[in-house]
């Protein structure tokens, strides 16, 4: 918190910090003033009125009333000016309704809308038209107290509703703020904490009153003194505290600001030097930033970090650079609680200044607070530092931390405190809902109730499989779907672990100085090529933090290249191989290899199954500690890809005839197929026999030369081998072993012998 | 009688369990990850290496942690994990936003007229007991950082 008095006393010092009465989003339900991240809108009707103001002064003074259109009567009692828009053009005419005439000043574009909603209809042509600016200083009878308003030229003045004559209440009101203190209104504002009148409203039966209840009162009111021209319900969006759910008036008093102005150009700035993920980011901020008004920073409450005014014996509010660090230093031995312990007299005495000094009572805006971390938790932080590399919150934050973060930073550092900021959308249902903790979202949203169910890593995978640059959706159901691909994984994992059980140490050691193609078949190659591909592909979303693509390249990976093909494949040669037969070996390696490498690239994601899984590995040292593995060859292996997608086509071909086959009962599976295929011999240009009948896991391939692929599946007339139960022109031929094929009669025999 | 081939293959063994109990299972990494103070070893073996920053943007100290915290937390914590085995130094220091509106407006609401001081006792309580639950709700999550000294808003320094 020192830190944060520190940076105030800074800006202080640089002349960014100056007190004004103006007009705040106020709750009256929370009684203090919110930022405009507090401030959440809602649709509401209220009633919104025609009035009209007899002209009092100048050219029309008692031949005609100009008429104003409102939806906040309660604001009436405050007006003091109306506005007009200087070129548009006005008229005077004269309107009826039931024997009723009216002689009315308003835009000629928003004559007929007037008629409608009043039931006023215009009687005859106009008596006058002319350009706003003639209205310009014309006084004009206030409908309900006995003063005049002044009529003044705004930019503000729409010709969308109403009738082209603002009602303007300085105190309760941005534009009307801005115009009144540009023309020396008094910034009038008669309203409570509450919400309720005072007694400066000048009308008795209203003193006390929650405004939005008066608004029944002003109408009647209004009505009794025939000065209501007509009333509309209207329904639109206005702002509410997002906390107390209560509709939000602008309310005057006196406040603490950061003049905006003098930081907004240096913002912009350092905002095209940030990298924003997504692109857009940029555009929403600078948005944010070009139109935000200046910074509200004081708040009428007790739990923040105290904004450090003081006050003369005469009331007069000081601002002291020195006395507030002062004041930090002391609060960083004594907490920030020491401002409320003390008296005034007592704390003047412990910072030295000068007797009948008193403190003030607000708090600082909690937005300042966080938005000053990046100076005292960064920079102070030896581990940190300051700018960081990235920032990575919800899209709300464009207009909340980022750029609290990023106006306090310019103020301090001329630049940004972070290089990339990271945005995700919102957790949404299937609906596209937003997930809440609301009354009327009736779902459990707490993350402890999926964690309990379905495990940690599984709500990380559900993180690491969306694009979390648009809305996430969310749904429980989605556990069934990442449960699949989750025990895909593991399975995989699991299948390659249990290969390795017979993998020594020294094998795996002793790979990296040999050359491992010389044993290696042709799928081999292919799979650590694969590997290669899925390395580095997991490591250039990584880097660019898409999570998503690590995601599916590894699902990819497990499902199709491993499950479907790799593991299929070499199951025949891991299974009855010699244990050390070099392309059982060799297989080993491999699949070392990848379960080693599907590890680490996992590990961010399924930060306990990859540490589960390395324990099995055999280290001592967490997964955590490791570095991602690297991509081993310069460069793809052109050839072994080119030759596997061929041999896949030529399998899909031969799966179509294989199962034609098992359909007419010829075979049972594909082992005891004798498949004659017949395609271009350079297609399976230098591989062998047996890696092609092992490829196609059948009992006994033909090759016929031919220019369309295509195959026929035959019942093989070789007898199965009891080892293996392939199908080999060998099985019978031995006379110690008639029931084995010649590779398994190798094993077995040599497992007798050694035995 | 036939000779029983299948003790001759080379069948796959492992003890590498196939279903994955992760309720069950987590809390036992989170102790010894906890116990062997996996973060700060982390730390140490990227000493000297390229400083990358996530810098936390501090959640309110304010109810349990939902899915939506949950999964900014666990974004920042890929994020800083793959970092670390890119090769980087990523340290993660969280933090928690603990003054504002939210919390007193629930303390005032349970006992109104209260004097600033009392209210602020009453807010620091209510904000370190939901730090302590969110902090034991980030861990479980596998979200790995310096937990034992993040930073708060309403630190003294
Ligand atoms: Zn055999």
């Amino acid at each position: 918190m020192a830190e944060i008095l520190r940076v105030i006393a800074t800006f202080v010092e640089k002349g960014l910090v100056y007190v004004s009465k103006k007009p705040v989003f106020w709750s009256s339900g929370a009684q203090t003033a919110l930022a405009e991240a507090e401030v959440e809108y809602q649709e509401r009707d209220d009633q919104a009125v025609f009035v009209k103001f007899p002209i009092a002064t100048g050219q029309l003074a008692g031949k005609a009333s100009i008429a104003i259109w409102t939806t906040t009567p309660w604001t009436l009692p405050a007006n003091l000016v109306i506005a007009v828009d200087a070129k548009e053009i006005y008229v005077v005419q004269e309107f009826r309704r039931e024997g009723v005439s009216e002689v009315l000043v308003l835009a000629d574009k928003l004559v007929d809308a007037f008629s409608l909603a009043t039931g006023f209809q215009p009687t005859g042509e106009p008596m006058q038209t002319f350009p706003g600016t003639k209205l310009e200083g014309f006084g004009a009878q206030h409908p309900l107290l006995p003063r005049t308003s002044m009529i003044l030229t705004a930019e503000f003045v729409t010709m969308d509703t109403g009738t082209g004559a603002v009602h303007v209440a300085p105190g309760h009101g941005e534009d009307d703020y801005a115009l009144g203190s540009k023309n020396g209104f008094p910034i009038f504002s008669p309203v409570d904490d509450h919400g309720r009148y005072t007694e400066e409203v000048g009308i008795p039966e209203l003193v006390g009153k929650y405004v939005f209840d008066a608004n029944r009162d002003i109408v009647r009111m209004l009505r009794d003194r025939e000065v209501l021209l007509g009333e509309q319900n209207f329904h639109h969006s206005y702002p509410y505290c997002w906390r107390s759910k209560t509709p939000i008036i602008f309310r005057a008093v006196d406040q603490f600001f950061i003049r905006i102005d003098d930081l907004r150009a240096a913002a912009l700035d350092a905002i095209t030097k940030v990298d924003w993920i997504p692109l857009w980011g940029e555009n929403r901020i600078a948005g944010t930033v070009e139109s935000r008004p200046d910074w509200v920073i004081s708040r009428q409450r007790s739990w923040g970090v105290p904004l450090p005014v003081f006050y003369s014996g005469s009331g007069e509010p000081i601002l002291n650079a020195n006395w507030i660090r002062r004041l930090a230093d002391l609060v960083a031995v004594r907490g920030s609680n020491v401002w409320f312990e003390l008296s005034d007299s007592e704390l003047a005495r412990e910072l030295g200044l000068p007797p009948g000094t008193t403190k003030g009572s607000d708090t600082i805006d909690v937005w300042i607070d966080s938005g000053v971390s990046h100076r005292a938790v960064c920079a102070r932080r030896p581990e940190l530092h300051d700018p960081a590399e990235m920032y990575l919150e919800a899209t709300d934050q464009h207009r909340g931390w980022f750029q609290s973060s990023l106006m306090t930073s310019v103020a301090l550092n001329n630049r940004a405190p972070y290089k990339t900021c990271v945005t995700h959308g919102f957790v949404v249902d299937l609906d596209g809902k937003k997930i809440s903790k609301s009354s009327t979202y009736d779902k459990p949203v707490e993350a402890s109730h999926f964690v309990s169910k379905h495990g940690a890593d599984l709500v990380r995978l559900w993180a690491s499989s969306i694009n979390y640059t648009d809305d996430v959706p969310f749904s429980e159901e989605m556990f069934t779907r990442l449960g699949d691909t989750y025990r895909r994984m593991r399975n995989t994992l699991r299948i390659l672990h249990g290969n390795l059980f017979d993998l020594l140490v020294s094998d795996v050691a002793d790979v990296g100085s040999r050359s491992t193609t010389a044993a290696t078949t042709l799928i081999d190659r292919w799979i650590v090529d694969r590997l290669d591909g899925v390395i580095g592909e997991c490591r250039a979303a990584y880097e660019s933090f898409e999570f998503h693509k690590v995601y599916h390249t590894i699902n990819q990976f497990c499902a199709v290249d491993l499950s479907s093909l790799y593991i299929d494949i070499t199951k025949d040669r891991m299974y009855c191989d010699a244990p050390n037969s070099p392309r059982r070996r060799a297989t080993q390696l491999a699949m070392h290899r990848i379960y080693d490498a599907l590890c680490r690239l996992l590990a961010p994601v399924l930060a306990f199954t990859s540490e589960e899984a390395w324990r099995y590995l055999g280290g001592n040292a967490s997964v955590h500690l490791q570095l991602f593995p690297e991509v081993r060859a310069s460069q793809r292996d052109t050839y072994v890809n080119t030759a596997v997608d061929r041999l896949l086509k030529l399998r899909a071909v031969i799966g179509q005839a294989l199962e034609k086959a098992r359909q007419q009962k010829l075979i049972g599976n594909s082992l005891e197929a004798r498949v004659i295929l017949r395609c271009e011999r350079k297609l399976i240009d230098g591989i062998s026999r047996d890696e092609l009948e092992e490829f196609f896991i059948v009992g006994e391939l033909v090759l016929e030369e031919a220019n369309e692929p295509s195959a026929v599946v035959e019942r093989t007339s070789f007898a199965k081998c009891a080892r293996c139960w392939r199908h080999r022109e060998t099985v019978g031929k031995s006379r110690t072993h008639p029931d084995l094929c010649d590779r398994c009669e190798d094993v077995v025999q040599a497992r007798l012998s050694s035995t | 009688m036939a000779p029983n081939y299948k003790e001759t293959l080379n069948l796959p063994r492992t003890d590498f369990p196939m279903k994955a109990n992760l309720a069950s299972r987590e809390p036992d990494f989170l102790r010894v990850w906890e116990e062997t103070r996996l973060y700060e070893q982390i730390q140490k073996a990227r000493e000297g290496a390229e400083l990358f920053v996530l810098h936390d943007g501090p959640p309110f100290a304010n109810g349990d942690v939902h899915m939506g915290t949950a999964l900014n937390k666990i974004l920042k914590d890929m994020v800083v994990k793959s970092q670390t085995m890119l090769g980087k130094r990523a340290p993660f220091v969280p933090g928690w936003d603990c003054h504002g509106l939210p919390i007193e407006y629930k303390v005032v609401k349970e006992s109104r007229g209260l004097a600033p001081l009392e209210i602020r006792k009453r807010c620091e309580a209510f904000a370190r007991r939901f730090i302590d639950i969110q902090r034991e709700q980030f861990k479980r999550l596998g979200v790995f950082g310096d937990w034992g000294n993040p930073y708060l808003t309403m630190n003294p320094g």
